[in-house]
């Protein structure tokens, strides 16, 4: 046809209006993106919203374990990188509270359940930290088994979540090679050092295979079907097994599961079955350093109250 | 939110003649601070030649799809709206057959 | 730097540890308020600033190194605690908040004038490091006079918690400007190009009328000749953490 008058449809995806949940899920279902100021039905907001401030937290929180080495740092490129890095999670947590915020929930509420105990954040900072080595294990392998979930991630249906994990993901790349360096840095040291990464590898792995947590059954997800993530759980650890596990091996380490193999016919990782009862206990509070990472957290807030209250007057003041 | 808490939006130039690009957000008390924030969450690496910061109250935001995604035909107003394709063949057709006799 | 006599050599040596040491020591109190500093947009800023330290820490003992045919990361792991040349100011831990905004205030504007001077020295690589060091300082200044203004324009309480560590670190400031053993030489060889002495009266002249109207009258203070040598138990836990890992085997590597 050639000078075609046909009307062209707005984009590929139906269109929804304000109040029409079941075309806004239509909507998100096929792609569609969804910005702050948008419409939304409420228990999406809410999923959004829920999945976003543990993100944060997690953030937060994460901040904590590397931090008890931030002025042990044994060289000054590593003094930097390491300083660097933990600025780096500081600054995640504040994107990531922001678009919490856009959702409607104070940033000071959300510490303030965080505080409380009240909202979680991810099972592997509830761990104490031992050596040096923790310090290259954690950049190395804890950021990496995150950015295999906040890959995924960018393509979130929630468009403000999906623009931040962008700039985040490319943030832990950088993480990534730092850790991968402290830890190629000291397997060519000495034995002692080999030893000392071999022991922060043990006691990792564990939180390590739990982090992405259990399998799920995808059809009663929904915050996979509302496009909020894309991957499922056994989705993301089958990945960071692929791309991490020959990685580690090539090092000389030893990865402590006899039963990790790959298996060439279903084309899966087997390995022995996490803890799911550690897991579960760990994200409520009961890990070996939850509450006193909590316990820090509330004393260093606390001791700057006056300062927010100086510069951002009193919080949820009572005159609008 | 706390009373002098105020939202900036940021908008960062990557390099010298590049369109201004919205980046993010940043909390801050009053445009100093905000000034220094902004600098910290998208420009720490280097990567911003330019910062615009503007407090998100002074944005004037349009999304109506009524006012920018009108239904009606407006291809006319794109250069994808031009088929030329099958005219020019038969332009060129015709020139070259006047050509020939 | 065969070009330099012994003494004037000694005398660059000590100055570059001086000053790369203020820098070291400053940037690791500062560095521990990452990730629990007063707000998440603030705790970025103040990493920053930190990492800036350092990192003028490590040229600076990269400088040394090349004087003195020694490691950068030797010099600055490798020593105990009483070689370390860092002005008193720095011997304080990181206290609160009003502490910190008071100690980087003194700091950074003493800094300026140090720095002032130095890109003015005529041993270029000193010059040239000074010139850099200064385009990142004056992002510090802006910074640490944003929140010395807002502290001292705040409630009475808040002021009065400025004050009172303006007034605690005020006498230790001073040893920012302490005489170095070998300045005459320095100044002599253009590479120091003003004394300490004259540096220091620049400063008080410039923060007196700032500092004053908040902490009140402050004493006559001046530099003392154990300005850069005195070390408390807060340096000695500092250098305790971070020489833990720096000080295992010999043939480590990290």
């Amino acid at each position: 046809m050639d000078d075609a008058d046909t009307i062209q449809p707005l984009n590929g995806r139906p269109p929804y209006e304000t109040g029409d949940a079941e075309a806004f899920y239509a909507h998100v279902g096929t792609g569609g993106k969804v910005e702050a100021d948008d419409w939304m039905p409420e228990e999406y907001r809410a999923a959004v919203l829920k999945f976003v401030e543990m993100h944060a937290n997690s953030e937060l929180m994460g901040v904590l374990p590397e931090r008890d080495w931030i002025m042990r740092a044994p060289t000054l490129r590593r003094k930097l990188a390491l300083t660097s890095k933990i600025q780096d999670e500081v600054g995640h947590a504040q994107l990531l509270y922001r678009v919490a915020e856009d959702l409607g929930k104070p940033r000071a509420a959300m510490l303030q359940d965080l505080l409380d105990g009240r909202t979680k954040f991810h099972n592997v900072f509830h761990y104490p930290t031992r050596s040096w080595a923790d310090v290259g294990i954690i950049a190395w392998l804890v950021d990496a088994a995150a950015i295999v979930s906040q890959q995924a991630l960018r393509d979130s249906s929630y468009a403000p979540y999906a623009r931040t994990m962008k700039k985040i993901c490319w943030e832990e790349s950088v993480h990534i090679m730092h850790g991968r360096d402290v830890v190629l840095t000291m397997m060519n040291g000495t034995d002692a050092q080999r030893a000392m990464v071999q022991e922060a590898l043990d006691r990792w792995w564990g939180p390590l295979m739990q982090m992405h947590g259990p399998p799920t059954d995808p059809a009663k997800d929904k915050d996979l079907h509302w496009g909020i993530k894309a991957k499922n759980n056994e989705q993301l650890r089958q990945e960071f097994l692929s791309i991490y596990v020959p990685r580690i091996l090539e090092l000389g380490l030893r990865i402590p599961d006899p039963n990790l193999r790959y298996d060439e016919a279903s084309g899966r990782w087997e390995y022995t079955e996490p803890d799911w009862a550690e897991l579960k206990s760990v994200v409520t509070g009961h890990g070996p350093a939850s509450q006193s990472r909590l316990q820090f957290r509330r004393d260093s807030y606390a001791d700057t109250q006056w300062v927010r209250d100086t510069l951002l007057g009193p919080a949820d003041a009572a005159v609008a | 939110m706390s009373t002098n808490e105020r939202i900036w939006e940021v908008f960062r130039q990557e390099d010298e003649g590049d369109p201004m690009v919205h980046a993010g957000n940043v909390n801050a008390p009053d445009e100093e601070l905000a000034m220094h924030y902004a600098r910290e969450f998208y420009g720490r690496r280097g990567e911003s030649h330019r910062l615009w910061i503007v407090a998100r109250d002074a944005v004037t935001e349009l999304d109506d799809p009524d006012l920018l995604k009108p239904p009606f035909d407006r291809s006319h107003k794109k250069p994808g709206g031009y088929i030329i394709k099958h005219k020019l063949e038969a332009a060129k057709q015709r020139a070259a057959s006047e050509a020939g006799e | 730097m065969t070009d330099l006599d012994p003494a004037t050599r000694d005398a660059l040596a000590e100055l570059l540890l001086a000053v790369a040491d203020d820098e070291f020591v400053i940037g690791f109190w500062d560095s521990e308020w990452t990730g629990i500093a007063p707000m998440l947009e603030e705790d970025v800023a103040t990493s920053s600033i930190a990492q800036d330290e350092i990192g003028h820490a490590r040229a600076l003992y990269e400088l040394l190194a090349e004087v003195t045919d020694d490691d950068a990361d030797r010099i600055a792991y490798g020593r105990e605690p009483d070689a370390y040349r860092h002005a008193a100011l720095l011997n304080h831990r990181r206290g609160d908040w009003a502490f910190s905004v008071a100690r980087r205030y003194l700091y950074e504007t003493a800094d300026a004038v140090r720095l002032a001077a130095l890109a003015g020295s005529s041993h270029e690589p000193l010059a040239q490091l000074a010139a850099k060091m200064r385009r990142e300082e004056t992002y510090h200044r802006l910074h640490a006079d944003a929140w010395l203004r807002r502290l001292a324009d705040g409630p009475p309480d808040v002021r009065e918690r400025l004050a009172q560590a303006l007034r605690q670190l005020w006498a230790d400031a001073q040893q920012l400007f302490t005489p170095l053993a070998g300045e005459a030489a320095l100044v002599a060889a253009g590479i120091l190009p003003e004394p300490m002495s004259t540096m220091h009266a620049a400063w008080t002249a410039r923060v007196r009328p700032v500092v004053e109207p908040i902490a009140g009258p402050l004493p006559d203070a001046g530099p003392s000749a154990e300005g850069r040598s005195t070390r408390t138990d807060d340096f000695l836990w500092l250098h305790g953490e971070f020489t833990m890992v720096a000080g295992g085997a010999e043939a480590a590597l990290w």
